[in-house]
């Protein structure tokens, strides 16, 4: 018990070392303080015995091996949530329902601007890029009304 | 300096070659086992030396320098090179220590003393192991040394060895154990106080020379 004591009021004073920085620096270098580093530096290290050695080697390479299972685990593992996030993305795409037409009320102003689209599309279908009706009209032109606009003009009167 | 140490003129210590090392380190780092042999053959008798002036018991001693390289063969990606090998290997030596010390304090139930050793001149010995009588007769320094170090708190003794028998510098200490430079004087100096007391028989008998 009182060891335990003493070692702790032994921990407690290492850090309270009542010196300045230059002057532990001295005391580190003065004779006595440098006898006790020889004396420790004079020990001699135990070399491990080579079945010590040889346990180790049967320890890395079970270490190696279970590495080795982890990361092909883990490369399987890997690639399976890859091939499953690539599949549900793809029913997604798929199966997924298309937002709905949205119901516009007639005579509103996007009801104008739709009408206008899908003839300006028919007209780019039938004729190709270039002056629409409606363009001719607003330019001074003949004025067609949508639905003759695209009649074959090479025909005969009736 | 520069430290050469184990086989295969392999130089792995404070200031080494970096050419050399740099190539061994990558093999390492790619879990060449081959390139660790060589870094356990340069290390092995002086993380021993560490783990067993650590730890109490030998038995815990080989373990836990088996963990230090399995550790380190486990982690060697991690290893950046800031600091050298060695300091990475002794700081991963030192923890492992600390682990195993309160592990076997948390294990030891603390008996109560018998009252003859009440008194304080037998208080005075701060290790069981310090036995004078019995070195004496043995005429062995080098024991008395081992068991003066065995004696300190851990705090003093892993400063004590790295400084003075592994020959680390204070920064790289202070970097292995997390500790600020002055601390790591501070503590080096009263680890060498407590040395030279435990020491002060064989100091007078001239022993020491």
């Amino acid at each position: 018990m009182r060891i335990w004591k003493r070692k702790n009021a032994e921990d407690e004073g290492i850090d309270n070392l009542s010196m300045g920085p230059l002057e532990l620096d001295l005391a580190l270098e003065r004779a006595d303080q440098l006898e006790m580093a020889r004396l420790v530096k004079t020990l001699v290290d135990e070399q491990p015995s080579l079945t010590w050695r040889s346990a180790l080697n049967e320890r890395l390479r079970s270490v190696d091996q279970t590495q080795r299972r982890r990361r092909g685990t883990a490369w399987v593992w890997r690639a399976g949530v890859a091939l499953g996030l690539a599949a549900s993305v793809l029913v997604g795409f798929l199966i997924w329902p298309v937002a709905g037409t949205v119901q516009v009320p007639s005579g509103a102003v996007e009801s104008g601007l739709i009408r206008a689209f899908r003839e300006e599309v028919a007209a780019n279908e039938v004729a190709g890029a270039g002056a629409t009706p409606l363009e001719l009209d607003q330019n001074g032109g003949e004025s067609l009304a949508p639905d003759q606009a695209y009649e074959d003009t090479d025909a005969e009167p009736t | 300096m520069e430290l050469r140490l184990g086989v295969n003129g392999l130089s792995l210590g404070m200031r080494a070659e970096p050419n050399a090392d740099a190539h061994l380190l990558e093999r390492c780092r790619r879990h060449d086992r081959e390139a660790f042999g060589q870094l356990v053959d340069a290390y092995q008798g002086r993380v021993f030396g560490f783990v067993r002036r650590m730890l109490p018991s030998q038995e815990d001693a080989w373990d836990v320098t088996q963990e230090v390289f399995i550790r380190a063969y486990q982690h060697f990606d991690r290893f950046d090179g800031r600091s050298s090998v060695k300091t990475w290997l002794f700081r991963i030596a030192h923890n492992l220590c600390v682990d195993r010390a309160r592990k076997a304090a948390r294990s030891i139930e603390e008996q109560p003393l018998p009252v003859g050793l009440e008194s304080e001149d037998r208080m005075d010995l701060s290790d069981p192991r310090w036995e004078p009588e019995r070195l004496a007769m043995e005429g062995e320094l080098a024991e008395a040394v081992e068991q003066a170090i065995a004696g300190m708190s851990e705090k003093l003794r892993s400063v004590l060895l790295l400084h003075d028998k592994e020959d680390a510098s204070y920064d790289e200490i202070a970097q292995a154990l997390g500790l600020p430079v002055g601390t790591v004087k501070s503590r080096l100096f009263l680890a060498r106080v407590h040395l030279q007391k435990c020491l002060t028989p064989y100091l007078k008998g001239g022993q020491v020379s």
